[in-house]
């Protein structure tokens, strides 16, 4: 076991997979020299080489464009782009080209390679570089999307990304940098749509992603000094989604709250409630509610942006109001 | 006229326990009925039921013969975890599907499930649940709430969906039996049937450390026609739909 940060937790899943198949590749800007400019990729350099680990010039369709031949061409790259905002200026490439190869050429061509990206709000980058936009990823069929929580999760969730043969997209959250928490030595290997339920509980079920977990976990734990004992489920990956475990915590819970960064129109959450209203209508016990950042860009002033994004408080004071009306 | 909101969850155990929701006052805020509400009010009927019932079928009861064809029958229990108030039909017919599609036995796929359904005029049925596969325990149990959702098991292989599954389920529990040893209606090969949980003092880990909890435990059957399956394929879907069932319940009791 060692203390590991979300961080490092991200160099050492890329190198695992590095070390297991000399086809993954990693490119990106100043993932090289620099080590990522969230430091994300420190140390892959030196020990893997520059052919191996690259670093690109300042443009994402060209990062993505090169992730995407080498895929074609039998890599496995991972590309970063550096700041998920700017999966806005490639978008393209993502949607009209990676996600719909395969289907386009009737199975003749995979792509595997895993986009990986800082994502999400809460460490005052201003609105174009704090946005949370994994909804914008899980609408585009032919994408997987995945977003640890955890270190652990983290070289787990890399390490499945890597071996699918699908695109995936995978958000990590910069608010979650710098936590560190204990990691199993050796290799770690995790499964896509997976959820994991993080406090168990009686009274409601919380489904909540990447930054929001820990969120929601402090509000379960206020709250259980109040006499609520809530279930905080971990969603990790978007698409595929682990309906079964939510839908089962629902049907013993009999309330349904998602906390989501994301801007609240066609958030993930969204999705969530409708697949339980669908599979799950007679086993809700009052509305699914959903808790999530307003839909308006996001500020850059410190009490503004604490404000709008959801917070132990008011996913706490939602979740208690709601479950006494 | 006034007129009491219900939530969708208090209806549905209200059907299913028989309660009048037009009597029952609520302990939630505003009266606002809540489902142990419901759960108290319908208790002391459940209760008679299942100890008529554990009086009147004595554990492993030698099983009737169905349609003048000799059957054999088996039981085993199936530790379910803790006690909680799901219907455990649903989780069995979940069960049986994984298990069908894991080892298909006489033409059963785990595709498709077929239940045992007692019809308005008593007279006992096989229905089916086409494309039940990939449902999950709860929508299961809305899709076999819904009459309309079953289909009558075709008479022969007309109707174009190909055979109607050869094992069936009867859910015994929701008649709050402890265990049914089911006829063998004509036609099929085997008949799982699932019991009432009944509870009892278990081990359980939290962290690592054991604890006592209140436990259930269900007694799941099978009974099928030696001549079409041999008791040795009969005994061992038994136990994977055993396994099945307790991984069910607690990989949904709790999940790391």
């Amino acid at each position: 076991m060692a203390q590991l940060s979300y961080r490092e937790a991200v160099a050492r899943g890329i190198a695992q997979e590095m070390d297991r198949d000399e086809r993954v590749v990693l490119v990106g800007e100043d993932v090289a020299g620099a080590g990522g400019v969230f430091k994300t990729t420190a140390g892959l350099l030196d020990r893997f080489g520059p052919r191996r680990v690259v670093d690109t010039p300042i443009s994402e369709q060209a990062i993505l464009g090169a992730a995407m031949g080498a895929a074609m061409t039998g890599l496995r790259p991972v590309a970063e782009i550096m700041f998920s905002d700017f999966f806005a200026v490639c978008w393209d490439i993502v949607v009209n080209q990676i996600a719909k190869t395969r289907y386009m050429t009737n199975g003749q061509v995979s792509l595997p390679l895993v986009i990986k990206s800082g994502n999400g709000g809460s460490l005052r980058f201003g609105a174009q570089h704090s946005q949370s936009v994994e909804n914008w990823a899980m609408a585009v069929p032919g994408l997987k999307v995945v977003s640890p929580s955890t270190p652990t999760d983290v070289i787990g969730l890399m390490a499945a990304a890597v071996r699918s043969d699908d695109p995936v997209l995978f958000f990590e959250h910069k608010g979650l940098y710098a936590g560190r928490a204990e990691v199993a030595d050796g290799e770690i290997v995790d499964t896509l749509g997976t959820a994991k339920i993080r406090r168990p509980g009686r009274d409601a079920t919380v489904v909540a992603l990447g930054l929001m977990v820990s969120r929601a976990l402090q509000a379960a734990d206020e709250l259980a000094g109040r006499g609520i004992d809530v279930e905080v489920i971990d969603v990790r990956s978007l698409v595929p989604l682990d309906v079964t475990t939510i839908l089962d915590s629902v049907h013993r819970t009999g309330r349904l709250f998602t906390v989501e960064e994301n801007p609240r129109l066609l958030g993930w959450g969204a999705e969530i409630a409708s697949i339980a209203v669908d599979e799950a209508f007679w086993d809700l016990d009052g509305p699914v509610q959903r808790i999530t950042t307003p839909h308006i860009p996001l500020p850059s002033a410190d009490s503004l942006e604490d404000l709008v994004i959801p917070s132990v408080e008011s996913i706490g004071q939602t979740i208690e109001k709601a479950l006494q009306s | 006229m006034t007129r009491q909101q219900h939530s969708p969850r208090v209806r549905r155990l209200a059907g299913e326990h028989g309660v009048d929701l037009a009597g029952l006052r609520g302990s939630g805020p505003a009266g606002r009925v809540r489902p142990a509400d419901v759960l108290a009010a319908a208790q002391p009927a459940t209760r008679s039921a299942s100890t008529a019932a554990t009086a009147a079928v004595p554990a492993a009861a030698v099983p009737a013969a169905g349609s003048g064809r000799a059957v054999a029958a088996a039981l085993v229990e199936a530790q379910l975890g803790t006690a909680d108030d799901r219907p455990v039909g649903p989780l069995a017919a979940v069960a049986l599907l994984r298990a069908l599609r894991r080892t298909p036995l006489a033409d059963a796929d785990g595709r498709h499930l077929a239940v045992l359904v007692d019809g308005a005029d008593g007279r006992r049925g096989v229905r089916m649940l086409s494309d039940a596969g990939d449902l999950n325990p709860a929508a299961v149990a809305r899709r076999l709430a819904d009459p309309d959702g079953l289909a009558e098991e075709p008479a022969d292989n007309t109707a174009g969906d190909g055979p109607a599954p050869a094992v069936a389920l009867c859910d015994s529990a929701a008649a709050g039996l402890l265990h049914e040893v089911p006829q063998l209606p004509a036609g099929l090969a085997a008949v799982v049937s699932v019991g009432a949980p009944v509870e009892r003092p278990t081990v359980v880990r939290h962290d690592g450390q054991p604890m006592l909890a209140i436990g259930a435990v269900s007694t799941v059957g099978i009974v099928h026609d030696p001549a079409r399956i041999a008791p040795a394929a009969a005994h061992a879907l038994l136990s994977a739909v055993r396994a099945e069932l307790e991984t069910l319940r607690s990989t949904t009791n709790r999940n790391g």
